[in-house]
């Protein structure tokens, strides 16, 4: 029996266990499918506020992402009508990280015109500002940010280190295509390198932000006592430009700038949302 | 017990001079005095005059008493104060102190009437009231302002010259409808300079909508040949509410410090609008001229999608408070209460434009029609009612016809409802139901923004590195002639060393200096001196600028070295051999084919 089980196999039989143990992941999946399908059968019965909070525990229990979860969740908000955490869930449903498939993401997508729609309504009628379209240069940038682009950028700069002391030892036409080779990997080098770097740098400078009441009071000044200068349409993105404790100086995409409470906002980029109602800082009016 | 009477009798003596000396203070009630004048006691309406009441007590420091002054408002004075003035006065008289307070009151009479009024002013000490010993008396000359209203004629000037100041109001017509504009202008005159004309009770607009207007300007004018500077006062836009006889109450002005002047009361007959012609619910602050467009933001929209409708109506009028009437039914839009916006105009005539945004949301596809608006107003200059009617416009609507039909068509929501199941079911996309989640892991990416500044950076680094490092390799190395150069100068060091060793034993020595100087002749003649004879080898050098000595002992030295490797020379010693060395290192290193020396 001894020589049944020799070092090699009690080696082996450590790191099955190991593996085992440290997976906690797996442990929770039921816990997190759980909470899902009772959201979806709260959804089912119209009762939306409880698939929400179903989806908010979920959503809790997760370790990842999940684009149909995101999903599910703003669109349970959409139908509550309260469209400033229903545009949050939905742009997440659609962010990169969240890897939604294709009818997931044109649903999504679908749902965030319909939410856009409303809050422009809602906009007009309480007179509320709001942000308006992306432009193409912030299109461009929040494509180029993906890291493929930086990939791109990086490995065409490397190829092309390598390619140039190859083509000198080149002749004829090998050398004319190396060369020509080498100018193109420099321009996709410098071209989406510059852009990924900006889109990198806005990311980081000034992070883009969902405003999550109906209408949210943005201040002169941070403080509760200070003068509003406008309103600001729940679900508008905004740029948050400058923080101090619990308050957040944002830009509407205009130009417009004032700040917010921290609560009254829902960062895109990093971990999900995880407290409770947003902070009124208005009562919620028209949405 | 003497001794207690002495010490008793030496105290009594001590104190007896300050006993004789020490003040003796009068705590007496004191008299309460009171003495009442006028600064002048002839003056015209209108002017100020200043009665001054002394209150005083001799003794007693009880407060002063304020003086009661007689019914001044039945006498049709304005007082204005009073101004006080409090001082005291201690006086020592032969060893005995006695004070004194004093209060000045000084009031500012203005009279509204003339007549002669006695003041008797009087003081309550207790149940004691002291009187001044004299009764000032004012005597009031000049014209007490009109108390009725007069009914004046549009726009009439004065026509009477009234003292050095006068107020005059007029206003620009003298019958007018209910809700038509009625110019009020308030005027001060003067005939010399006053420092400060201020109003100081504005006229009484009870019954008409007020609008400020912009003053005119400061003028010079006659009045029955007297010339008086006009002051622009106020003017006004009045909006008559009611019909009937309306007074407008005069203005007041304050001329200098304390003279006050008033204008006169204006009476304005206000006639009804006429019951003839006017339309069912019609608003009796439609008066005025309008006109009345309608335009979309957007002519071609889809289903659901919102647009925006603004009615403008603009003219004259009072159109801050215009009632636009009821708004047309929209049949296949959901509309929202307007937003309003009035831009009022102010010059002699109100007006200005009144603009209502609506938000309207179609529910059904194809083209729907935005139905003419009518606005129905009394045009005051015609006397006759009138309609301003916008024109009808058509939307194109595309999309699902009956994508919004479950929608609410509530006639004028003022908010956006909230969404109901069946239209969140028809235009949502619905939730997704799988039985599990589908989720990713979201690991820490292994290209960071810091990583992948790095590597974007170390790419032309490495590249900029690699083509200084070629840079500095090919300067180490240099071209073709340095390095020609480089191997002709190894070879002569070479050559000198051989020779040096074979100093000592002749072994070899001619032969390598031979060598050696044979390699510095063709050297420093360049490629034209390959291959050739001794003798042009040597004309070459001569030809590149080599001094002649210089090449004739080149030439010696070779032929010496030729002598000795061939026997000619044969049984020189070591000595002979360092000399010749020494020669030709001489030849090498200081003359003209010297290496640093040669071009």
């Amino acid at each position: 029996m001894r020589a049944a089980f020799g070092p090699g196999a009690r080696a082996l039989a450590l790191l099955a266990v190991a593996w085992v143990s440290l997976a906690p992941a797996r442990a929770r999946a039921d816990v997190v499918d759980d909470a899902f399908l009772a959201g979806n059968q709260a959804a089912a019965a119209g009762e939306w506020a409880t698939a929400i909070e179903r989806y908010r525990e979920a959503e809790g229990l997760l370790p990842g992402r999940s684009a149909v979860l995101s999903f599910n969740l703003g669109t349970a908000y959409a139908q509550l009508g309260e469209l400033g955490p229903a545009t949050y869930h939905l742009r997440r449903a659609l962010q990169a990280e969240a890897e939604a498939s294709g009818d997931v993401a044109e649903a999504a997508r679908r749902n965030l015109g319909i939410v856009r729609q409303r809050m422009e309504v809602a906009a007009t009628t309480a007179g509320a500002q709001i942000d308006r379209s992306e432009s193409w240069w912030e299109l461009l940038l929040a494509a180029v940010a993906a890291p493929l682009f930086g990939w791109l950028a990086l490995g065409s700069g490397w190829l092309g280190l390598v390619i140039t002391p190859l083509a000198a030892r080149l002749r004829g036409g090998a050398a004319a295509g190396a060369r020509s080779l080498v100018g193109v990997l420099a321009l996709v080098f410098v071209v989406v390198g510059a852009l990924h770097g900006v889109a990198l740098r806005t990311q980081a400078s000034a992070p883009t932000a969902i405003v999550l009441p109906a209408a949210a009071a943005v201040r002169e000044a941070p403080g509760a006592h200070r003068k509003e200068s406008f309103t600001v349409q729940g679900g508008s993105r905004v740029r948050i430009v400058e923080e101090v404790p619990g308050w957040s100086r944002v830009r509407l995409p205009g130009g417009l700038e004032g700040w917010l409470p921290e609560g009254d906002l829902g960062r895109l980029q990093g971990a999900p949302r995880r407290r409770g109602a947003p902070s009124a800082s208005r009562p919620s009016g028209g949405a | 017990m003497a001794e207690l009477r002495r010490r008793a009798l030496v105290s009594a003596l001590a104190l007896a001079p300050t006993l004789a000396l020490a003040p003796r203070s009068v705590r007496a009630d004191g008299v309460l005095a009171i003495q009442a004048r006028l600064a002048a006691n002839a003056i015209e309406v209108g002017e100020s005059v200043e009665l001054i009441v002394e209150v005083s007590r001799e003794g007693g420091s009880e407060e002063l008493p304020e003086p009661r002054l007689p019914d001044l408002a039945a006498m049709g004075l304005a007082v204005e104060g009073p101004t006080t003035n409090y001082r005291t006065q201690t006086s020592w008289i032969n060893g005995r102190s006695s004070s004194s307070v004093r209060l000045t009151y000084v009031y500012y009479l203005i009279p509204s009437k003339p007549g002669r009024f006695e003041l008797p002013v009087t003081l309550k000490d207790g149940a004691r009231t002291v009187r001044a010993p004299s009764i000032p008396v004012l005597e009031v000359s000049g014209e007490a302002p009109a108390a009725t209203a007069t009914a004046p004629e549009a726009n009439a000037k004065p026509t009477d010259a009234r003292g050095d100041v006068f107020v005059w109001a007029m206003i620009d017509k003298p019958s007018l409808y209910v809700g038509e504009q009625l110019t009020y202008t308030m005027e001060v005159y003067e005939r010399v300079r006053f420092q400060n004309i201020h109003l100081r009770e504005l006229p009484g607009f009870q019954d008409f909508w007020s609008e400020e207007l912009p003053e005119g300007r400061q003028r010079n004018e006659l009045v029955a040949g007297v010339a008086y500077r006009v002051h622009p006062g106020l003017r006004r836009a009045l909006f008559p509410q009611r019909a009937g006889n309306l007074r407008i109450t005069p203005a007041q002005v304050g001329v200098g410090l304390r003279r006050r002047v008033s204008g006169q009361a204006i009476e304005v007959e206000v006639k009804p609008l006429p019951a003839e012609g006017q339309p069912a619910g019609f608003s009796a602050n439609n008066v005025g001229r309008y006109q009345l467009s309608a335009s979309v933001d957007r002519q071609a929209v889809k289903v659901g999608e919102p647009l925006t409708l603004s009615l403008t109506i603009r003219g004259t009028g009072n159109i801050k408070i215009l009632d636009p009437g009821a708004w047309p039914e929209l049949p296949g839009f959901r509309r929202y209460d307007p937003k309003v916006e009035t831009q009022a105009l102010t010059g002699d005539v109100i007006g200005g434009a009144r603009r209502y945004d609506f938000l309207l949301i179609p529910e059904a596809a194809g083209p729907l029609t935005i139905p003419a608006h009518t606005l129905d107003f009394f045009d005051p200059s015609e006397g006759a009612y009138r309609k301003a009617r916008s024109q009808p416009i058509t939307i194109e609507v595309s999309g699902d016809p009956g994508a919004a039909a479950g929608a609410p068509a509530g006639p004028e929501p003022s908010a956006p409802p909230p969404p109901t199941a069946t239209d969140d079911d028809l235009l949502l996309a619905p939730i997704y139901t799988p039985d599990a989640l589908p989720r990713v892991e979201v690991a820490e990416p292994w290209l960071t923004p810091t990583r992948w500044t790095l590597g974007m950076i170390g790419a032309p680094a490495l590249g900029l590195v690699a083509l200084g490092a070629r840079a500095i390799l090919r300067r180490a190395r240099g071209d073709a002639a340095s390095q020609a150069r480089a191997a002709r100068q190894a070879a002569e060091r070479e050559g000198i060393a051989a020779a040096e060793a074979a100093v000592a034993s002749g072994e070899g020595f001619y032969p390598a200096l031979a060598q050696l100087l044979q390699t510095l002749a063709v050297d420093r003649a360049g490629p034209e001196g390959q291959g050739l004879p001794r003798r042009a080898l040597l004309d070459v050098l001569r030809r590149r600028g080599a001094e002649a000595a210089d090449v004739d002992r080149l030439g010696a030295l070779l032929d010496r070295c030729d002598a000795a490797r061939f026997g000619a020379a044969a049984g020189e010693g070591k000595g002979d051999r360092r000399a010749l060395l020494d020669e030709a290192l001489g030849l090498l290193r200081r003359s003209s084919l010297a290496k640093g020396r040669w071009a």
